[in-house]
């Protein structure tokens, strides 16, 4: 309680309120236009928080990420595109809402949930984060190289798809992170002459590359978009008493479901939603609404997603290992920033820490007081036109991967990541597995070389302690089951649960809410 | 082998094409790898690390490379429709035009030339209204972030 108090005095000065604002605003900026998304999006403002405070460019880094999941469910409800793979639950419920007349409903009982969840994530952060930063201070290579390798595998399985949807671009991924000077020896590794190349390949132009400029491209592609935006009058902002009263308890609910997978690799914020529809589908006294513009379909999952996001900060912030593409582009801010996030974050930098949880928390308040109010800001957003919109995108594309360190081979490792993007995307390969891994990279190699070095090159250390036994164990379990299943069954699954591809997510649900 | 390829669905052969291009690298990567030095497993060396990711990668192609003759994707069109394909085409040479001008012109021109160029592209009629949205986007993005925000680009000849 102490540090929650402490990161509330860090975080109420008029440094951190206003990187919570921008960051809040960007992101949310980010979440409606179509084409960024929150990774590319984060990735961008990264060189923009450098003459930042440690604790500011962290805290906008968050509240970017905030922001740009409730701007992905506004796109879901006023158009039913959803902007980020989280929002897509949104579409079902929300969506109808809207067509009803309750869009400006629907836009608060989502930011009223986000405010409720970063509450109970905010208690449940101070409970779990100095957990895990004590247990974890007790940890040995092995037990390091098991997390942060075996939450990759689990992640790059989870990112839906095949089987080697998530795994062949994770391999990509760690490939490109060897790329550059070897930290122990200062050799330097597959640099091909280049001086600038032996500074590694950044996480800026990759995450830009195979998020943002690739998603440029299929934004052309395809003709349907910009379909008809629904616009909310700010009267109609006000939820009725009933949508009040029903949206309380699939608000808890949600809640404590985002926590929970928050702490666990995989694409937390979209499972949790899932997982949140699920729940409200089988205990809600309305579960027969829902899919016909039910709030309690909106109320509990989008809880779900910003829960997630805020129990996804564990991780990253107590053991310095993040499980989504967002995250690891705030550890590489925070790399950047010369902290190294893990157990001793906590105890060393405990402002940073504390002010960042709080900051979110702030940011989601921010959320709340500022966005519905600026809702007529992002309806007319939505509708610019792409001959000015997409430009616009290319352009600081550009400009943030060279000004990430003024080097022209960022602008060219942008360019080829966007490619290879496209071309990845196109066959359904998932890109979240590509950013964690070639931000993990460095980290699963040093406690591997580490591992080696302790145990005089024996193997089996890396299985020598409870902990990584029982990960990798789980581990196995996970990828083994799931790979023979698929070939097996050929393919024919039909079980809710997010893809990867949103707009078959998008069918599933509807389907199953259909049925039910 | 052309047999094999033309049956399969066209999701299936380009995973397939992409798992050969994935393996051909990762051959490449782990003889590279080899070769910068292993050390022993006790005292490892720079190449160790990526040896051992390079094996790995080498199986998950294979893998991926078997799973495309296999599997039943998600249907999805993968042809990009013949309609966009010109704009498409157009806006990514505009794009690499773009990288490639900035080291000669400079910001301002660069960004104000790409936008009149992909606004013109992307259905603006009028060509005043392609000038003024064209070189807005190109000269007030890049004086948002060379100015306010500090961050430091290109300047072309005119110092610019």
């Amino acid at each position: 309680m102490h540090g929650v108090l402490e990161g509330f005095q860090t975080a109420i000065s008029p440094q951190l309120l206003l990187a919570a604002f921008i960051g809040c605003f960007a992101g949310t900026l980010v979440g409606v236009l179509p084409g960024i998304g929150s990774t590319a999006g984060a990735a961008l403002v990264v060189p923009l928080t450098y003459t930042l405070s440690p604790t500011a460019s962290l805290t906008m880094i968050a509240s970017i990420y905030a922001g740009s999941m409730y701007g992905g469910s506004t796109t879901s409800v006023l158009m039913n595109m959803p902007g980020e793979a989280s929002s897509v639950v949104a579409t079902i419920d929300g969506y109808q809402m809207a067509r009803k007349g309750r869009a400006g409903a629907a836009l608060s009982v989502m930011a009223v949930g986000s405010f409720i969840a970063g509450t109970v994530g905010l208690i449940l952060v101070s409970g779990f984060a100095p957990l895990f930063a004590n247990v974890s201070l007790k940890f040995g290579p092995q037990d390091y190289f098991a997390l942060a390798a075996g939450g990759l595998v689990v992640l790059a399985r989870m990112s839906g798809g095949s089987a080697m949807s998530g795994l062949f671009p994770m391999m990509i991924g760690i490939a490109l992170a060897t790329v550059g000077q070897d930290a122990i020896s200062g050799t330097n590794r597959f640099t091909f002459g280049h001086y600038q190349m032996a500074l590694g390949i950044d996480l800026v132009p990759v995450a830009v590359g195979v998020y943002g400029l690739s998603e440029l491209i299929f934004l052309l592609e395809d003709k349907t978009t910009g379909g008809k935006v629904i616009a909310p009058k700010m009267r109609e902002l006000w939820p009725t008493r009933q949508e009040w009263r029903r949206s309380f308890a699939p608000w808890f609910r949600g809640s404590f479901i985002g926590f929970i997978f928050g702490l666990l690799p995989g694409p937390s914020g979209t499972l949790s939603s899932f997982a949140s529809y699920r729940m409200e589908r089988a205990v809600s006294k309305h579960r027969d609404e829902l899919g016909t513009g039910a709030v309690e379909g909106i109320a509990g999952p989008e809880a779900a997603n910003n829960s997630a996001a805020i129990g996804a900060l564990v991780p990253v912030m107590s053991l310095g290992v993040p499980f989504s593409a967002t995250l690891a582009v705030m550890i590489s801010a925070m790399i950047a920033q010369g902290i190294t996030p893990g157990p001793l974050l906590v105890t060393q930098h405990p402002d940073v820490f504390w002010g960042v949880v709080v900051a979110m928390y702030i940011g989601n308040v921010m959320l709340l007081v500022l966005n519905l109010p600026l809702v007529g800001i992002w309806v007319s957003i939505l509708r610019l036109p792409q001959r000015v919109l997409l430009p616009c995108i290319a352009v600081v594309s550009v400009i943030g991967a060279y000004g990430l360190r003024e080097s022209y081979i960022d602008v060219y490792v942008l360019l080829a990541c966007g490619v290879m993007g496209y071309v990845l995307r196109k066959f359904d390969f998932s890109m979240a597995s590509l950013v964690v891994g070639l931000v993990l990279g460095p980290l699963i190699e040093k406690n591997f070389r580490e591992g080696l070095t302790l145990s005089h090159g024996s193997m089996s250390y890396f299985v020598s302690s409870p902990f990584s036994l029982v990960v990798w164990i789980v581990v196995a379990l996970l990828v083994f089951w799931k790979l023979f299943s698929r070939f097996f069954r050929k393919g024919k699954g039909t079980s809710i649960g997010p893809t990867g591809d949103v707009e078959r997510d998008a069918e599933i649900i509807e389907a199953a809410a259909a049925d039910s | 082998m052309l047999g094999v390829l033309q049956r399969l669905p066209a999701k299936n052969r380009g995973r397939l094409i992409i798992a050969g291009i994935g393996l051909l690298v990762a051959v490449d990567y782990t003889v590279a790898s080899y070769k910068i030095g292993l050390g022993t497993l006790a005292n490892t060396k720079a190449g160790m690390f990526p040896f051992f990711a390079g094996l790995v990668w080498i199986v998950i192609s294979i893998l991926t490379g078997v799973e495309a003759l296999n599997h039943k994707y998600a249907d999805g069109s993968i042809a990009t429709p013949r309609d966009r394909l010109r704009v498409v085409l157009l806006f990514a040479l505009a794009v690499v035009a773009m990288t490639v001008l900035l080291a000669f012109l400079g910001q301002y021109i660069t960004a104000s030339l790409f936008g009149v160029v992909t606004v013109r592209l992307l259905g603006e009629k009028s060509w005043i209204k392609t000038f003024v949205y064209g070189v807005g986007i190109g000269v007030v993005l890049s004086y948002l972030f060379m100015g306010p925000l500090g961050v430091i680009l290109p300047t072309g000849p005119f110092g610019w």
